[in-house]
């Protein structure tokens, strides 16, 4: 058999066993090396996603030992960024990434991983790829940060936060370390616009009441009632807002995860005109009978979409709580027209009920600004998906509901095991954010994932952080994650300020609530 | 203190009993009891009002494996992996994570599973009985239940199990429960069976030094009460009589 036949047959298996050395010529490369077949490990996992092609350097940490490593990413154009290190953390320096990243939208980002073994010897791993998306996300990340129970409301580190995403700063929106302040919670930003934006706070000190915090036109004010899940109108005349009555229990003896759990014992919508500084409701929309919850316009803003189920319930006391029924209760999404000009609303229609869903209760719309996508979660039952392990992304594709009449829903394929929720978009309906509950249990993380024009939505990143193992011992919570498209003007101080100050905008609302308040102490319920 | 302690210190230092209470301290009684959800709560609402305290990021990292719950686990473990005493502590459980993820073969977690109810129980909780009825192996709960006898008074409740010391290995029965036998046999005029336990002489004579004194002061229990709380405060004829864990100094 002649040298180049065994050579032939064997190719397969030294390229498998790593015998095959390369020489190669890079002055900043390892110059000999051998490849080996199996894939490198890394954390978090930056594989085979979409990723922005402004987003901050995706720091990782190699799981394999070694004594160094080297690593090479590059494109199609430019030149490749290269990352020495001692240590596993490849950090990789922000100028060089966002240069490549730029000059390569819409091509792959191919990660070359060397490691130095004990013997000496350099390793070369498969590569790594990732594909760069042609669009930006937007620039800012607004989330709440906080333990993953809030019980007594202590003070930090609970807060609202925003983050660059284009780098590592993250600074305070406002937090429950100043005198006064509870809890802080609902941002919500108008077509991702933080000059538009309300957030409600809770407070229990004496001389302050509950308010929501408005930016309108970059001017801060205070609204004298809490707004609870808001949504803007896009026009930015109006927002909707849920009044909720929302008591926590836990799950005594279940072998679920997440033993929190909370109940919409009774809710309903109503809508705050910014010019005429009123709040108003209507019956489709605060029926005494009904949950309703979820607010959400879509795009253009003829439509109010939300979550609404039967109240099977009529009082409830300390003793009935939870009530029997709680399990039962599944919501449909439904929606109702808005003339904006008549400030009239139309006739309350089904978009899916929850036996069309397969009997899963819906949570949390939220329409794309194009107007073409919904995209909401589904769990077992209830109304907030954060703690149901079942919780998964659906999307509903509006245009084709148009057309056709049938609001078909499909699941994501990006959903986990774990709960995923509180999605929501970016301003060019290219990017979405959500909670996941899928690396590290309890402690949700944002994770940001691509969706093209026909609505195929693209394995998520997590929300990169400077340190690749921050995640690995974070005790915080991260949710609400909402884009925007330039930070929050105001400081933590000025936001602050403004809550405490006497001045707001005195408002009715129209509601009471039928059903008496329970506290949010330790409510047991066995499961 | 130590829930394998209450049988011989449940009356005694109330220090060390935890009598002056603590909020943290409730995740203890949850986890010997079983109810792993309910400790992680408790512990989770320490975590919010104390910050990551090396004990409660420890006992949050046990529950969530004992639960099969590895990714929050390894958080806990990461957290604690920083702090300076308990960082072998948590390697080694990072390390187990990576090598045997069942975690099967780690006692502590194999203890909390033993005893730990899920969904497929279903009972009323609200009773001590009720619970160890169906938590039989867990030595704690069986504690628990003694001890509630002893604090409602409710003698026949420790005569009644004193048979189930055998499940548990007990020696001999623990000093509190000899002497609420010695004090039911003294009230019915009658012996007891004790399924091959006997009660010690160390105890069957501080019984007698008790009444002792107690028939010096002609059952006077007012007037006795000074000298007994000397030499007795810690035992259960002291409590019984005076219904209090006070200690007169």
């Amino acid at each position: 058999m002649s040298k180049k036949r065994i050579l032939t047959i064997l190719s397969p298996v030294i390229l498998l066993t790593g015998l095959f050395v390369f020489v190669i010529r890079d002055n900043n490369m390892p110059v000999e090396y051998i490849r080996v077949s199996r894939q490198v490990k890394i954390k978090p996992d930056y594989t085979e996603a979409v990723i922005p092609p402004n987003i901050a350097p995706l720091n990782f940490r190699i799981l394999e030992e070694g004594k160094r490593y080297f690593v090479k990413i590059h494109s199609e154009h430019g030149d490749p960024v290269t990352v020495f290190s001692k240590r596993p953390k490849i950090l990789i320096p922000n100028r060089s990434w966002k240069k490549l990243l730029n000059e390569n939208r819409g091509q792959q980002l191919n990660l070359d991983v060397y490691i130095q073994n004990q013997n000496n010897q350099w390793e070369l791993f498969p590569t790594i790829s990732n594909k760069i998306a042609p669009e930006d996300i937007d620039s800012f990340l607004v989330y709440r940060k906080m333990h993953p129970t809030h019980t007594y409301y202590f003070d930090g580190p609970l807060g609202i936060y925003q983050r660059n995403l284009e780098n590592f700063n993250e600074t305070g929106i406002i937090n429950n370390s100043f005198d006064s302040i509870y809890c802080v919670n609902c941002h919500t930003f108008c077509k991702n616009d933080p000059d538009k934006m309300l957030l409600g706070v809770r407070s229990i000190s004496p001389g302050y009441s509950n308010a929501t915090l408005m930016i309108d036109d970059e001017k801060l004010s205070k609204i004298g009632a809490k707004f609870g899940y808001s949504s803007w109108h896009p026009s930015g005349r109006l927002a909707v807002y849920s009044l909720n009555n929302l008591p926590m229990y836990f799950h005594i003896m279940s072998n679920r995860n997440e033993v929190r759990n909370t109940i919409d014992l009774n809710s309903a919508l109503a809508y705050y005109l910014v010019d005429d500084q009123v709040i108003k409701t209507a019956p489709q929309l605060s029926d005494k009978e009904q949950l309703e919850n979820w607010p959400a316009w879509s795009g253009d803003g003829r439509y109010l979409y939300f979550c609404r189920a039967p109240k099977l319930w009529s009082d409830i006391t300390m003793e009935r709580f939870p009530p029997k029924e709680h399990k039962q209760v599944k919501y449909d999404l439904v929606r109702v027209g808005y003339d904006i000009e008549q400030d009239k609303w139309g006739e309350l229609e089904t978009v899916l009920s929850s036996k069309e869903a397969g009997g899963l209760s819906i949570a949390m719309p939220k329409t794309s600004p194009d107007g073409r996508w919904l995209l909401l979660c589904m769990c077992e039952y209830g109304f907030f998906p954060t703690w149901h392990d079942n919780s998964d992304l659906y999307m509903i594709d509006l245009k084709e509901a148009e057309r056709t009449g049938k609001f078909e829903h499909r699941r994501l394929e990006i959903n986990s095991d774990q709960s995923e929720s509180w999605q929501s978009w970016s301003s060019n309906s290219r990017w979405i954010v959500f909670s996941s509950k899928r690396d590290y249990g309890v402690f949700t993380k944002p994770y940001l994932s691509y969706v093209d024009t026909s609505g195929r939505v693209y394995k998520p990143v997590v929300l990169p952080q400077k340190d690749p193992d921050f995640y690995d011992h974070c005790l915080l919570t991260y949710n609400t994650p909402e884009l925007i498209i330039k930070p929050v003007k105001y400081t933590k101080g000025q936001m602050a300020g403004v809550f405490r100050s006497a001045e707001e905008i005195e408002v009715d609302v129209p509601i009471t609530g039928a059903t008496k308040k329970l506290g949010y102490d330790n409510i047991g319920q066995r499961e | 203190m130590d829930v394998l302690l209450l049988s011989s210190k449940l009356l005694g230092d109330p220090e060390s009993s935890g009598a002056a209470g603590g909020h943290w301290k409730r995740f203890g009684t949850c986890l010997d009891l079983g109810f792993l959800n309910s400790a992680q709560h408790s512990l989770m609402d320490s975590l919010e009002m104390y910050g990551p305290r090396p004990l409660l990021l420890k006992n949050l990292a046990l529950i969530h494996m004992a639960k099969g719950d590895l990714n929050s686990a390894r958080v806990y473990l990461g957290s604690l992996s920083k702090t300076l005493f308990h960082d072998e502590w948590a390697k080694g459980y990072l390390e187990k994570l990576e090598s045997d993820p069942s975690l099967d073969n780690d006692i502590e977690v194999r203890r909390l599973r033993n005893i730990m109810f899920n969904k497929d129980s279903d009972f009323n909780a609200d009773k001590i009985e009720d619970i160890f009825a169906n938590s039989r192996q867990n030595h704690a709960s069986f504690e628990y239940m003694m001890s509630s006898y002893l604090l409602l008074e409710d003698l026949e409740g420790i005569l009644n199990n004193i048979r189930l010391l055998k499940d548990f290995d007990y020696a001999e029965i623990p000093r509190l429960y000899e002497e609420a036998i010695l004090l039911y046999m003294f009230q019915a005029k009658k012996s007891v069976y004790l399924y091959g336990y006997k009660v010690s002489e160390a105890t069957h004579q501080r019984f007698n030094d008790y009444m002792t004194i107690l028939t010096r002061y002609k059952r006077d229990r007012r007037a006795a009460q000074s000298e007994l709380a000397r030499g007795f405060s810690d035992s259960y004829l002291y409590f019984y009589m005076y219904g209090s864990l006070e200690i007169i100094k």
